[in-house]
């Protein structure tokens, strides 16, 4: 009896929190009315055209074009896909050979404070473009084309890449290099035993993270023209061909998939230690 | 052929250079050590081949991609000057920004509000210790992957043949974006639960949605706000590069302004974008850490 008064009194003792509860329902849907308050305009103005156009590409994904799938030639989806990766594989080198020095720079353990500051400021401002505009600047100097896409995701890449490198930096054990300065080691022979055993593996590890999102990014630039795969699949919706739209975008789901799988079990591999 | 030739030539060069420089590393000979007491053998150097991979696959991704240095060095006055034109800010552009500007917040907002509450039953569908029948799970995991993958810009290009330009086709894109990505998180997270609760729960005689409601929902709610929260804040960068692609937003303004080579402008709307979103993600960090 006395239990079950316990267990009463407990209930009636809680927390009564269901007025800022409400309050805070009633703001999202406040904030979600004033986001969608033309919608009705808006789902009027679709034409049926776009119904048709909607229904099309779903009967493309269940039949592409199979010739477009299949075939090696210039302009099919494999060496496409080709080309798209190995753009992200360039990226990718490219802003992973700026972010060494740059990290080391930037750590507060390795150089002067200021230094350090300056350059994670430089890093912020790399991270905070949007890289459709850094694409199209770099499509202004080099001209559009598959470099220029290159280029574009080298230097996004740098600045998440050293920011990443620049954590695994300040955390390194600095007692193992002054273990080796006392055993008389050179510069390169601390490099190579004291600070590579360290970092190579978060290293590669975040290259590899880096490399996935990439592989999406090098797609995306296609549209604006900096890259072919997704200014093909542009074209092909614009020009009603949407049997090959839909095998580009099976070529999409394969790659990335791929690659997103094999990358994350490289770094489970790598930054477990198995071997 | 003669070119075939020449180049297999090449690669034997290589290859004989290559060994002499590494034979001692690469043999067992080269890797044993004599220390006073005993001998050390050094592990096979698997790296000098990773590191010989990876400089050949940057050596066909070069020749794939038509690196022209000479091209991106002789055309760098013109990066100086876009430079020199994003880092002075035209400030009397603001007011022409303020609707776009809006209108992307609308966009985020609408995106991540509908995806956010469509991935809930999907991510009860999808999550083993709920629905503990393989083949719902699995094939419900696997369609979501498929979605997935294609990037959120895909989408607002597709879909702005569907359903025109502007709000809709971002809003759209933005919500199968979240859709995905929150009931992947959401499930990640209710897998992880406590799984005690939902049977005492049940085995009251309690329906399986009452035991839900009172058992699994207050173990994932507060992860399933910062999921939604950490969604908006990726949100709100998507949304601002939709435009791009014509699916409204701020984008439609960048773009117009960098096509008119008006940098003054494009300088300022890049810093705009900076602010705003530095205040809705520091705003939903805050948030996030009350939580938590």
């Amino acid at each position: 009896m006395t239990k079950d008064l316990v267990v009463i009194e407990a209930y009636n003792g809680r927390p009564r929190t269901f007025l800022f509860k409400f309050a805070i329902f009633m703001i999202i849907v406040g904030l979600f009315y004033w986001s969608i308050k033309d919608l009705a305009e808006l789902l009027a103005g679709i034409s049926d055209s776009g119904l048709i156009i909607a229904r099309n590409i779903f009967r493309g994904l269940i039949n592409p074009s199979w010739h477009k799938l299949w075939s090696l030639k210039d302009y099919d989806v494999p060496y496409l896909l080709y080309e798209t990766v190995m753009v992200a594989v360039l990226g990718t080198l490219i802003g992973t050979a700026v972010a060494i020095p740059l990290s080391f720079v930037g750590s507060r353990n390795i150089t002067n404070k200021y230094i350090a500051f300056f350059t994670n400021v430089l890093v912020v401002l790399i991270r905070t473009m949007p890289f459709f505009v850094i694409g199209l600047i770099f499509i202004r100097v080099v001209g559009p084309g598959l470099f220029a896409g290159a280029l574009t995701i080298g230097f996004t890449s740098t600045g998440m890449i050293t920011k990443l490198y620049t954590e695994s930096v300040e955390d390194m054990d600095k007692g193992i290099i002054e273990a080796l300065d006392s055993t008389g080691a050179t510069t390169l022979q601390k490099v190579r035993s004291g600070i590579m055993p360290q970092l190579s593996a978060n290293f590669i590890s975040h290259s590899l993270y880096r490399f996935d999102i990439n592989v999406r990014n090098a797609i995306i630039l296609g549209l604006i023209g900096a890259g072919r795969l997704g200014f093909d699949l542009n074209a092909a919706i614009g020009n009603f061909r949407y049997r090959d739209a839909a095998a580009y975008l099976w070529g999409i789901i394969v790659v990335v998939l791929f690659v997103e799988f094999s990358s994350g079990a490289i770094r489970k591999r790598i930054v477990q230690g198995k071997k | 052929m003669k070119k075939d030739r020449k180049k297999i030539v090449f690669f034997e060069k290589i290859k004989t250079v290559f060994s002499d420089i590494l034979k001692p590393y690469v043999s067992k000979e080269g890797r044993t050590f004599q220390t006073n007491e005993f001998k050390v053998v050094a592990p096979y150097p698997f790296g000098l081949y990773i590191m010989a991979i990876l400089v050949y696959i940057f050596i066909v991704a070069w020749s794939v991609t038509g690196i022209n240095v000479g091209l991106f060095f002789s055309n760098l006055s013109n990066m100086w000057r876009i430079i020199g034109g994003l880092i002075q800010p035209n400030f009397s552009f603001f007011p022409r920004m303020i609707d776009p500007l809006l209108e992307t917040i609308q966009i985020s907002i609408a995106g991540t509000v509908v995806g956010a509450v469509l991935a809930v039953p999907f991510a009860i569908l999808s999550s083993s210790n709920i629905v503990k029948n393989k083949f719902v799970y699995v094939p419900i995991r696997f369609l979501m992957s498929l979605i997935r993958t294609i990037p959120v810009l895909v989408y607002a290009a597709i879909l702005m043949f569907i359903v025109g330009m502007g709000f809709l086709a971002g809003s759209i894109a933005l919500s199968i974006f979240t859709f995905t990505i929150v009931s992947k998180m959401l499930y990640e997270s209710i897998e992880t639960i406590d799984m005690l609760p939902y049977e005492a729960i049940e085995s009251t005689g309690a329906t399986r949605f009452q035991a839900l409601r009172a058992a699994v929902v207050p173990q994932v709610i507060g992860s399933y706000i910062s999921i939604v929260l950490y969604n908006f804040e990726i949100n709100i960068r998507s949304a601002s590069i939709l435009g791009f692609v014509g699916a409204g937003g701020i984008g439609i303004l960048l773009n117009d302004r960098i096509g008119w080579r008006k940098y003054e402008d494009v300088g300022m709307i890049l810093l705009v974008i900076f602010a705003v979103v530095l205040s809705i993600e520091s705003l939903s960090r805050y948030l996030r850490r009350r939580l938590n």
